[in-house]
């Protein structure tokens, strides 16, 4: 699925994010980095969708090991996968600018990937959200590896699904994901009469 | 700085002293033969006006007078009339004959204290709310009994007027001018210059605009307030003044701490030009008298250093400070070929900027990312000093750093090196994934003293109790850990044994440092 307002606007909100409202010089600095960080980035999407039964088969023990996961759930037939990932390049040269002490634009630049990773993502979740909302189907809210009590362990189901095909993401053996910037998520889908938590 | 420890000299009792101009002056004679200041500032005590306006006092001979009870009927006698206050100007005429040209301080306390001697703290400041005219009755009062008691204080020769308001603190900001700082600016008005000071005790960073409006031409912070996150909200022509922790630093240091710390404060204020050094709030009368002169000699020694450079000090840490690289290098080698030492251009003009930047932080003036640019700038002036402080012999690393094992998250871990580094803690990187054994090894073979701990990953958490364990069994029970990271927070890090948790770089470095104080 493509992403059709990329690239997001350098406005409030990420001007905010970054902590450089109202600093001149800074928000100078800011907006050169920003276009690099929009040269630099190669976003990619997957998405999936299956019944709760492969769910659960893919992801045990991890998704029967969470409570608050199986409480999310309640009432869903099918789940939503849904991964993004910005490549490296973005991580890349945050720390190659960090090793050559140029710390601003290091940290700005990391956190620039950060939010345009999670962009990604807020925009996949909002085209699919908008898709099933036309077919009249319900959906909770996303929810991830590393969230409450869903094992980060998880993440390796994601990357065995299919997210690595699709958007390069790899495992480390932290179960962090790699590249840095990439996000993996999923959300319940229920029929229009169900009533869900979201 | 008030002469308090010159208690210790009379050869009598506080109650004694308190009531005999020549004992008194005995005394303070013989302090500032031995602690030579700029500024002859004889101690009085806090309780002398209200005591006039009618309140009992308690005097001891080993205390200072303080009052014992409110006034039952509030007098507003002539200060000439009063003994006591009659002694202290005195004590100014003796001082004047004994040190000619010396300029001499009158002590004088605020109407917002007074009045709250007078009627009771708790009951003037709940006037302030609910009986606003009541209160501006007594405070007219206690004005009058002020003015005409630094009157006679300047009559007897003295040159500058300081005027002390400590309860004023209590009040809430927008209240602080209706009901203090209104009457000092009549109070300072009998002096009718700039050769006025203002102390208040306590955190006042909300009412700095307030005291500057008050036409001061000095302003005395206590210990408890960094003076490099404030000193932007006084004009020029006012004095910044402070700021030695009085009990921790001079009444308990050796002189020789008392030196380096005085020095320290130096190096990071030094080059204002409207600077001066003092002691935070009054020392205690039992602050050894060797403490006071350390004070005193180490840092006129380095503001003597600083004074010739001071100009170009300023420029180099207003550059850092901005973020503004262009043309560092060449202000630091231009203070070089000035003669100023590469330690001193590093302390008073690149480190004062960094510390500037991270106090602006701290009290939320600034973000994070122009906290960066200073630190970006900062380097660029360093390497220019770099080969010369390098010979100097840097000591080794006293903070073993590293993201935990199993944990590859280096972004933040990296950040707080840089800081520390900046901040001149010199730090052993061990990258990520650091297992236990090497922050043990690190400890062993580099001596260093502190262990860091950076986790992102909540699965990571486990590994700070894992390292204190690990340095345990190594038998380095004397190590501290420190821990900070997305993964953690103060209580995990407690639960794990950790000394301290920082949440970000700028916390880690005031982590470290206090740390690294303690251990010393």
């Amino acid at each position: 699925m493509s992403l059709p307002a990329w690239p997001p606007a350098w406005d409030k909100k990420i001007k905010r994010y970054l902590q450089l409202d109202g600093e001149q010089e800074a928000e100078k600095r800011g907006k050169e980095l920003w276009q690099q960080a929009l040269r630099l980035a190669r976003p990619r999407t997957w998405h999936q969708i299956i019944t709760i039964k492969e769910f659960n088969d893919v992801f045990k023990p991890y998704a029967q090991a969470s409570q608050a996961l199986q409480r999310l759930l309640v009432g869903c037939d099918r789940v939503a996968l849904m991964a993004v990932s910005l490549g490296p390049q973005v991580e890349e040269r945050s720390r190659e600018l960090l090793s050559r002490h140029e710390i601003f634009d290091g940290f700005i630049l990391d956190r620039m990937g950060s939010y345009l990773a999670e962009w990604c993502m807020s925009s996949l979740d909002r085209q699919i959200t908008e898709d099933l909302d036309a077919q009249g189907l319900k959906t909770t809210r996303r929810y991830s590896p590393g969230y409450q009590d869903f094992s980060l362990h998880a993440q390796k189901a994601f990357v065995d699904l299919a997210a690595e095909a699709s958007t390069g993401i790899n495992l480390r053996p932290d179960y962090s994901l790699a590249p840095e910037k990439s996000v993996t998520a999923l959300k319940g889908i229920a029929p229009p009469a169900s009533p869900i938590k979201n | 700085m008030n002469a308090l420890p010159a208690a210790q000299l009379a050869g009598a009792g506080i109650d004694e002293l308190s009531h005999s101009a020549r004992l008194k002056s005995r005394a303070v004679l013989r302090y500032f033969a031995q602690v030579p200041t700029d500024l002859l500032f004889f101690f009085s005590d806090i309780a002398i006006q209200a005591e006039a306006m009618g309140a009992p006092l308690s005097f001891g001979p080993a205390s200072m007078p303080s009052v014992a009870a409110p006034a039952d009927l509030v007098r507003l006698p002539r200060a000439a009339d009063m003994p006591r206050m009659r002694v202290n100007a005195r004590v100014l005429r003796d001082l004047g004959a004994e040190f000619p040209g010396l300029p001499r301080a009158a002590m004088v306390y605020g109407p917002f204290t007074v009045a709250g001697q007078v009627a009771g703290e708790q009951s003037l400041l709940r006037g302030v709310v609910e009986r606003p005219d009541q209160v501006r009755e007594l405070l007219e009062k206690s004005l009058a009994m002020a003015m005409d008691y630094a009157r006679l204080l300047l009559e007897a020769g003295a040159e500058v007027l300081w005027v002390s308001d400590p309860l004023a603190v209590l009040l809430a900001p927008e209240s602080f001018w209706d009901f203090a700082g209104e009457p000092l600016a009549r109070l300072f008005a009998v002096k009718g210059d700039r050769d006025t000071a203002l102390h208040i005790c306590g955190d006042t960073a909300q009412i700095v605009a307030g005291m500057v409006k008050t036409g001061v031409g000095g302003i005395s912070f206590d210990q408890c307030l960094d003076l490099l996150a404030l000193e932007d909200q006084v004009p020029p022509e006012v004095a910044v003044m402070g700021n030695l922790d009085p009990v921790e630093v001079l009444e308990q240091a050796a002189p020789e701490e008392v030196a380096q710390t005085a020095e320290e404060l130096v190096m990071g204020l030094g080059a204002a030009p409207n600077f001066a050094l003092c002691p935070g709030c009054a020392p205690p009368t039992s602050a050894p008298v060797a403490n006071m002169r350390a004070f005193l000699e180490s840092g006129r020694r380095a503001l003597d250093l600083l004074s010739p450079h001071a100009a170009g000090l300023a420029e180099l840490s207003a550059g850092v400070l901005a973020g503004d690289g262009g043309g560092l290098e060449d202000q630091v080698r231009r203070l070089r070929a000035d003669g100023l030492g590469a330690m001193e251009v590093m302390r008073a003009g690149l480190m004062r900027a960094i510390k500037k930047s991270s106090a602006l932080y701290e009290t939320k003036r600034r973000h994070l990312p122009t906290v960066l640019l200073t630190v970006d700038a900062f380097y660029r002036g360093y390497q220019a000093l770099e080969p010369e402080l390098a010979e100097s012999g840097e000591s080794g690393p006293a903070v073993a750093l590293g993201t935990v094992h199993g944990d590859f998250h280096e972004i933040g871990k990296n950040l707080v090196a840089i800081m520390l580094k900046a901040h001149g803690i010199p730090v052993l990187d061990l990258g990520v994934n650091v297992p236990p054994q090497s922050f043990v090894a690190a400890c062993r073979e580099h001596g260093c003293q502190v262990v860091g701990l950076s986790a992102f990953i909540t699965s990571a958490r486990k590994q700070l109790g894992e390292v204190m364990r690990a340095l345990a069994m190594a038998g380095l029970k004397n190590v501290d850990m420190v821990a900070g990271g997305a993964a953690v927070n103060q209580h995990l890090a407690s639960q794990a044994g950790a000394k301290g948790y920082a949440k970000d770089a700028v916390a880690a470095v005031r982590l470290l440092q206090n740390v690294m104080k303690e251990r010393a």
